[in-house]
């Protein structure tokens, strides 16, 4: 993966996407710690995950410090829930100062707020939007990600 | 002062009617439908429900005219959320939370939220207390983010982040 110095991942939330995300980094040679409230989330990645799974909350610094978000070059935000993936960016990117923090954002409203922050939000039904629009040849009024 | 109170139970409650016997304006913004028109019934308040969480929500309640928001919900993140609206689209000057996590105490503060209380940091500082005054010296657990100032002063005895809360408020007002 070009550009990328530090190659300790932290991934919050260990769902559908969570899972493929730490699965994909880990395949990729990153050093990926997967985080959940559930233990049961962790049967969902894949059996050549050589990651660390940790069970606890992603959306508490401490739980973050355990998994050595210090040393983290990037850490993504995944969990069904907006507001959990906004806190943790933001602790991620204002408190800790990950290099690329991703979040899950689905409300445009919360995108709004992390503009300022060196992080890089993605807004799954703003993406689903692009590529509905080029398979069908929509044209998108406000643009893509506004 | 106009106030605007998003989540809560029993803490919403207390915190209406101590700011309503102040005379402050109050307006509470619940998920629980019943429990806003028992809020509304019990105190002389406008009550909206909806998910504070959400702007368009924050928008229809009218609360661009508050000078603070507070956010009593369950969820840390869910509070921060609130507060970060009430800023970022509506200039709202003071936001107030509990949290849950006490970290989160001085975490809020750098995140830009005016104050966020912790009832369970409060407890264990009281638990320490008690039991340093009958024992000697005893340590309960992380301190981390409690030396906001908020609720040294609150000290032995009041444990309510409630009252904590509405203390934290008035003490911010007079600034």
């Amino acid at each position: 993966m070009p550009g990328f110095k530090n190659k300790n991942a932290i991934v919050v939330g260990c769902g559908v996407l969570g899972s493929a995300l730490a699965s994909a980094l880990s395949r990729s040679g990153w050093n990926v710690t997967a985080i959940d409230m559930r233990e049961e989330a962790f049967e969902a990645l894949d059996d050549d995950y050589d990651g660390e799974a940790l069970t606890g909350d992603g959306g508490s610094s401490g739980v973050l410090e355990e998994c050595g978000i210090r040393q983290a070059g990037l850490l993504a935000a995944v969990t069904d829930h907006d507001a959990t993936n906004l806190l943790v960016a933001e602790l991620a990117s204002e408190i800790y100062n990950v290099e690329r923090v991703i979040p899950r954002i689905e409300d445009e409203s919360l995108l709004k707020i992390l503009e300022d922050m060196n992080v890089t939000p993605i807004c799954p039904h703003l993406v689903c939007m692009e590529q509905l629009a080029g398979t069908i040849g929509l044209r998108q009024g406000k643009g893509a990600l506004r | 002062m106009r106030v605007v109170v998003v989540g809560g139970r029993s803490r919403a409650d207390y915190l209406i009617g101590a700011l309503c016997d102040n005379g402050d304006h109050v307006l509470a913004v619940n998920t629980d439908k019943q429990y806003c028109q028992y809020l509304a019934s019990r105190h002389d308040v406008g009550a909206v429900w909806g998910d504070g969480t959400k702007l368009k929500v924050l928008r229809a309640a009218g609360i661009g005219s508050c000078d603070a928001v507070v956010a009593l919900t369950s969820s840390d993140a869910d509070n921060l959320v609130i507060c970060q609206l009430a800023k970022r689209f509506f200039q709202i000057p003071l936001q107030l939370c509990t949290v849950v996590n006490p970290e989160n105490v001085g975490n809020f503060r750098r995140l830009g939220v005016t104050a966020a209380i912790s009832g369970t940091a409060a407890l264990a500082r009281a638990i320490e207390d008690a039991v340093a005054s009958t024992t000697g010296s005893f340590h309960l657990g992380r301190h981390a983010g409690s030396r906001s100032g908020l609720f040294e002063e609150e000290g032995r005895g009041e444990l309510r982040a409630s009252a904590a809360a509405t203390s934290a408020f008035h003490r911010i007002k007079k600034v």
